[in-house]
């Protein structure tokens, strides 16, 4: 990365900023934090108030713009929009643009609204419908009778409450009729209540007073249904139903014709907005005197001939340019970009859950992506799971295949499925033990029968990842002169290697005198490295190393259910019985062999490993530049 | 002997266990409240509440040691 700062005539301002977005390599950052504008008398970091009321504007649009976008149905054409558009918003000077994007979201918002409208006042009238053809007969046989009123209730709800109320309601009708009246229950409702109530209707007047004093009944038919009687107000309902389900239609085939249309245009919108809003904020950034500006930001330094090339031809000459390489007390305020190798590239997704390591220190990658497949394989190892998992790579895979997050996990997973199929083969281990039962040649190593032996591999991978990691510590603290740590990792590496000397000694029944001299040594320089808290740090390596004991226990946590699983198959009595539930633990298993070797595995690095020597950075690398994906 | 080295091995998988399960539940429950606030941390919070697995899968080395050694 070098540090590039650019200058020029203040009238040029936007139509420089619009250009470095089209360039798109450049990480601007604050001129705030350049030395190189300290104590100038530029003005830095004052926007201006117009400035500050369109990034207001163009930040509650893009929330909006992204509400709507949940409103609107994306459509199969919608989803394959890809294409790079140029801004809708073409010049944050145009108050009119962004304007006419305001209304275009208000209709859509106005839209989706009358269509939830549409919908609860269907819900509504069906509700009405249900209960009234319900009592329908009933009111037919008794609406000759004109002395006779009939009053509907519905509860949606069965609740202690409603049945309170309902109870109420029959004590007050008994008290204003004098018992002239009749409730009949609906039979067949469990979890509502309706009922109609009859009573003369000479006491109309009372009942409405004194029962129902005044109060809006709950659910009761809504006055704007309500008809003269039972019958006309069923009719009426009918048709009401008819009319919102018509237009519910129109509306729907009115949105579908235009919502690739309007998602087209939101996506268009969505990107503009973002675009703008960098753009608005770069001004933040910007260092001015009366008549010029001054942007600063990163470049990788391999894009630095196309940035000459770029302020020459582009910005028309007006743009003045120099770069210098960043000191090393800037080296924690520098952004960090990931290179790797196309084998290595996807593991650096790994990283994503830490800060990026700091700028001139270690890029760990390229060991994950060796190390992390190998403790996975170390693990799983089976050959039926290792099949499995390659086929879920393949439809991940296949899943979005523009997608570069789908790709790079299917590559992932390839790369862990080959690796359980190869340990898989070393353990002579195919879904357990069905290996045994096709008669297949013995295994190269059968870890559940050397558990002892396997435990020590697993001890010797951790030594071997800690001692790397150590040696990266070394290598960096080498590199920054700084002597107090180089003598302490050189103690580090030095007990790491000479415990594992004394143990092999030990096994082998030889004296471990020697190792243990060189590993008080080791000690020493620590205590008087470090003092007393150093030495008590040795105590955390000690724990690191036994902590890669899990490789050894997941293993053969894994490899037990499987065996377990096959068990299942020849110890069932019904063979079917026993052959689906091997088929269920097996897939349980399957799950579990999947998650825990694959955090375990990724605990071991960013616990273990990473405490060694990985010095986290603050920035990672974003270039300015338009946005072309939503 | 046998049948206290059984015992010896119960209990180093057993206790840890208990401690694991204790941990790692007041761990999940708020690694499910923090990655309600900030949904990107739910990669490092899946590795976090992995983390007092230590507990019992050194007490199931223990207990291997235990038994075959």
């Amino acid at each position: 990365m070098v540090r590039i700062r650019l200058g020029g005539p203040q009238s040029a301002i936007n139509r420089s900023v619009k250009e470095l977005a089209s360039f798109g390599a450049l990480h601007i950052s604050n001129t705030q934090n350049d030395k190189y504008f300290a104590d100038t008398g530029l003005k830095i970091g004052m926007m201006r108030d117009g400035i500050i009321k369109k990034l207001q504007l163009a930040e509650s649009l893009l929330y909006e713009t992204r509400t709507a976008q949940s409103l609107i149905r994306s459509t199969s054409a919608s989803k394959k929009e890809k294409t790079k558009l140029a801004p809708v918003v073409e010049d944050w000077s145009n108050q009119e643009k962004l304007d006419e994007t305001g209304k275009f979201l208000h209709e859509i918002k106005s839209n989706a609204e009358k269509r939830q409208s549409l919908i609860d006042e269907l819900r509504e009238v069906r509700q009405y419908i249900r209960f009234f053809e319900k009592f329908q007969p009933l009111v037919e046989s008794v609406k000759w009778l004109k002395e006779i009123d009939v009053f509907g209730l519905f509860f949606e709800k069965k609740t202690p409450e409603t049945e309170e109320r309902v109870d109420e309601i029959e004590n007050r009708l008994n008290r204003t009729t004098g018992g002239a009246y009749s409730i009949i229950y609906s039979t067949d409702e469990l979890k509502s209540i309706s009922c109609l109530v009859i009573y003369p209707s000479s006491m109309r007047e009372n009942v409405r007073k004194n029962v129902f004093g005044g109060r809006t009944i709950p659910l009761h038919v809504s006055e704007k249904y309500e008809k003269e009687s039972f019958g006309s107000t069923l009719l009426h309902l009918y048709k009401k139903e008819k009319e919102v389900k018509a237009e519910m239609r129109n509306a729907i085939k009115l949105s579908k014709a235009k919502a690739d249309e309007i998602n087209k245009r939101l996506s268009f919108t969505e990107k503009s907005l973002k675009n703008l809003i960098n753009e608005l904020k770069v001004q933040n950034y910007l260092a001015l005197s009366k008549s010029t500006f001054w942007i600063t930001g990163w470049l990788p330094e391999y894009e630095l001939s196309r940035l000459k090339e770029f302020s020459r031809n582009s910005t028309q000459g007006v743009i003045t340019l120099n770069h210098e390489k960043p000191s090393v007390e800037e080296y924690p305020s520098v952004p960090v970009q990931l290179e790797n190798n196309a084998y290595s590239k996807p593991f650096e997704r790994l990283l994503t859950f830490f800060p990026p390591p700091v700028f001139g220190s270690i890029d760990p990658t390229v060991l994950i992506s060796l190390t992390f497949p190998i403790f996975f394989g170390f693990m799983l190892g089976d050959i039926g799971y290792g099949l499995i998992m390659l086929t879920i790579g393949y439809a991940v895979l296949k899943a979005d295949q523009s997608s570069i997050v789908y790709s790079d996990i299917s590559k992932m997973i390839f790369t862990c499925s080959i690796s359980a199929i190869l340990f898989g083969i070393l353990y002579g281990e195919f879904f357990g033990k069905i290996w045994f039962n096709l008669g297949l040649p013995p295994p190269m190593f059968d870890r559940m029968h050397e558990i002892i032996f396997f435990l020590s591999i697993a001890f010797i991978l951790g030594g071997l990842h800690i001692l790397i990691g150590n040696v990266f510590a070394l290598s960096l603290s080498f590199k920054g002169r700084d002597k107090k740590r180089t003598l302490k990792n050189s103690a580090d590496i030095t007990i790491v290697i000479f415990s594992y000397v004394a143990a092999g000694m030990v096994v082998t029944e030889y004296s471990p005198m020697i190792p243990l001299i060189f590993i008080g040594i080791a000690l020493s320089i620590k205590l008087a490295v470090g003092g007393f808290l150093e030495l008590l740090e040795t105590f955390r390596l000690v724990s690191n190393l036994l902590s890669y004991s899990r490789l050894m226990a997941i293993g053969i946590a894994s490899v037990v259910l499987a065996d377990m699983a096959d068990d299942l198959i020849f110890t069932s009595e019904i063979i079917w019985v026993g052959i689906t539930a091997s088929i269920l633990v097996h897939l349980l298993n399957l799950v579990l062999g999947i998650f825990s070797p694959t955090i375990h595995a990724l605990r071991l690095h960013y616990v273990e490993f990473f405490s060694q020597f990985y010095q986290q950075g603050l920035i990672r690398y974003t270039p300015f530049k338009e946005t072309t994906k939503t | 002997m046998d049948e206290w080295k059984a015992i010896g091995a119960a209990l180093a998988v057993g206790l840890s266990a208990i401690g694991t399960a204790w941990a790692q539940g007041k761990i999940g429950a708020s690694a499910i409240a923090a990655i309600l606030e900030k949904r990107e941390l739910t990669g490092i919070m899946i590795v976090l509440v992995a983390i007092p697995e230590t507990m019992v899968i050194l007490g199931f080395v223990v207990a291997i040691l235990i038994m075959y050694s």
